[in-house]
């Protein structure tokens, strides 16, 4: 890692670093899981950056990064991250921001369990709206239609309306 | 929740993203540290191996296409070289597309993109499997015989009644049909959980010792910039010390197992050949071929996960896990099994042992009978597995075992311990 490209890339790691854990907490259940996609991401954002032109803007990049990552981990769950070394080792504490999470309200509690029950794709769809992106932005990242994004948005919205109507039955 | 609208929770989501920034810290001399040169040298190392691989792809090509471009004028050997053509081209075609694809993946592109080019390679590697192990009753035998033929110049013909070849080449096609009923009944049950796709690739990985190799290969790329350099040295890599000794005496008595299958495998084997021209008899033989191919199949895939990279702790219970369950399944269903197998076994010994034909001395009537009643026996099993599949004979399901199903959980108690 030379000077001149590292001091870059971990400027905009270290600011944009809660994006990493985000994607990591709607993605692995399991606190080591997280630990370990977190350090995942860090190397291929690392391997990636070379690529970077600076068009998008870099969070931009980082979510994009992130999400394929988590979604590549997601699907071989059973098999686990299993080179992973102790997320303390690899430079970021995220015990912190555990704590945040656990004293987190009701609301925000219930958003993550049902982001939690969407698919993967529906999942990075929903993380990036909360965070603010629009709806072309998220169709560039996704790499799908303008329109689906809408479409799937609406279905999303309903699917939280019933589910919460659902609780309220209980 | 109180709040249903997506809209009015971004502002508490927002909020919270706040308290998360200033909460993490980032340490970033540990991760510059961290980071030091491993993907450029992941890298290199995974094409490498895939380089490997496609030699010895074409390699195994360029074999058996001189094979069966040199025996054009005999046209047995040429009927049998020509159907293991396709294999080999089949993998090294996945080989050299995986190659170019992985060459030029990049992660930071549009999502779907990423997940489509990477599913595609599972796919295509998840269907080569597939193919393999559905072909490998069909192809085996010729894969024998053009083996000693092509590399030692032996040839096996001779030795062989026809009929053997007939009973093969039906139960090869008819295994061709059937599994590939199973499998797209599975996939249709089971496809969407990542078990059965850990499964599947499991499956493509020991069904065929490259695809092992192909996978490990693959898996390392997904790790890229994880597992490298000196990093090495602080992974979970090794066994612990402690389990050492259990795990190097589980993996003794699974090589025992796997080489008293194959010797079953063997004498069954000669004992078909010795008897061409007896249907009866082949297609008994057949039948217990299978049940102990699917034995030593899985001690062979239990005995290799045990051999596996990483082998830390972690890495260890959740193989043995899977290893575990997919033993006492296999093992449970022979029983299921076993009244209907015993009427073939029954006809194999009354011939090897009193030299009397079963099919001759009990009159047709009766052998439907006694069919009928076996198949009642499987079915009363069966129900029974599915009702307490973890409480199965226990003690039978250990000893179809070899008493390594024991020893496995005695290793996953003290990993949890």
């Amino acid at each position: 890692m030379t000077l001149d490209v590292q001091e870059p890339f971990l400027a905009a790691l270290a600011q944009h670093k809660g994006i990493l854990f985000k994607v990591a907490h709607a993605y692995c259940h399991r606190r080591e899981d997280r630990s370990d996609l977190i350090q995942e991401t860090i190397a291929e954002l690392w391997g990636a950056w070379p690529r970077y032109d600076g068009r998008a803007k870099v969070s931009t990049w980082i979510y994009r990064v992130a999400m394929n990552v988590a979604i590549s981990a997601y699907r071989r769950e059973g098999r686990r991250i299993r080179d992973a070394l102790p997320i303390d080792e690899f430079g970021l504490n995220i015990a912190a921001a555990d704590r945040v999470m656990d004293s987190e309200d009701d609301d925000l509690r219930s958003l993550h369990q049902f982001i939690a029950r969407l698919d993967e794709i529906n999942r990075a769809l929903v993380l990036l709206y909360l965070d603010g992106y629009n709806q072309s932005e998220i169709a560039e990242m996704l790499g799908i239609s303008v329109t689906n994004v809408t479409t799937r948005m609406h279905r999303t919205k309903q699917r939280l309306r019933r589910d919460h109507a659902a609780e309220e039955g209980k | 929740m109180k709040a249903t609208d997506l809209d009015a929770l971004r502002m508490h989501w927002t909020e919270e993203g706040r308290r998360i920034d200033k909460a993490l810290t980032l340490d970033t001399d540990a991760v510059r540290s961290a980071l030091s040169g491993r993907v450029t040298v992941a890298f290199r190392r995974h094409a490498r191996w895939l380089l490997i691989t496609l030699v010895f792809d074409m390699a195994a090509v360029v074999a058996l296409s001189a094979f069966v471009v040199g025996h054009v004028g005999q046209w047995v050997w040429f009927a049998l070289g020509l159907p293991l053509l396709p294999l080999p081209v089949a993998v090294l075609t996945v080989d050299l597309r995986q190659w170019l694809t992985l060459r030029r993946l990049q992660m930071d592109g549009p999502v779907l993109q990423v997940r489509a080019t990477l599913d595609a390679l599972r796919r295509r590697r998840v269907r080569l499997a597939k193919w393999v192990f559905l072909c490998s009753i069909l192809l085996w035998w010729p894969l024998v015989f053009v083996a000693f033929k092509g590399v030692l110049g032996v040839d096996l013909l001779p030795w062989i009644h026809p009929s053997v070849w007939w009973v093969n080449t039906g139960l090869g096609l008819a295994f061709i049909v059937l599994g590939e009923s199973i499998a797209r009944w599975l996939a249709r049950r089971f496809g969407h959980t990542p078990e059965f796709r850990d499964f599947l690739e499991e499956l493509g990985g020991r069904s065929w010792q490259e695809s092992v190799e192909r996978f490990e290969a693959f898996e390392r790329f997904e790790h890229a910039g994880i597992a490298e350099g000196e990093l090495d040295a602080v992974l979970d890599l090794e066994v612990p010390v402690e389990l050492a000794p259990a795990v190097g005496s589980l993996r003794r008595r699974l090589l025992a197992g796997i080489v008293a299958c194959a010797a079953l495998i063997v004498s069954l084997g000669l004992f078909q050949a010795s008897h061409g021209g007896e249907a009866a008899l082949i297609v008994s033989g057949a039948l217990l071929n299978l049940a102990v191919v699917a034995h030593m199949v899985a001690q062979v895939i239990h005995r290799s996960a045990l051999g596996r990279k990483p082998a830390g702790a972690r890495a260890l219970s959740d193989r043995l896990l899977a290893m575990a369950a997919m033993r006492q399944r296999i093992a449970a269903m022979t029983l299921v099994l076993a009244p209907i197998l015993a009427w073939p076994l029954a006809m194999l010994l009354g011939h090897a042992g009193f030299g009397s034909d079963l099919t001759a001395v009990v009159h047709w009537p009766a052998q439907l009978v006694v069919v009928a009643a076996l198949l009642g026996c499987s079915a009363a099993l069966s129900r029974r597995y599915r009702r307490h599949p973890e409480g199965f004979a226990p003690r039978l399901v250990e000893l179809l075992c070899m008493g390594t199903l024991s020893r496995t959980r005695e290793i996953l108690t003290q990993l949890i311990e």
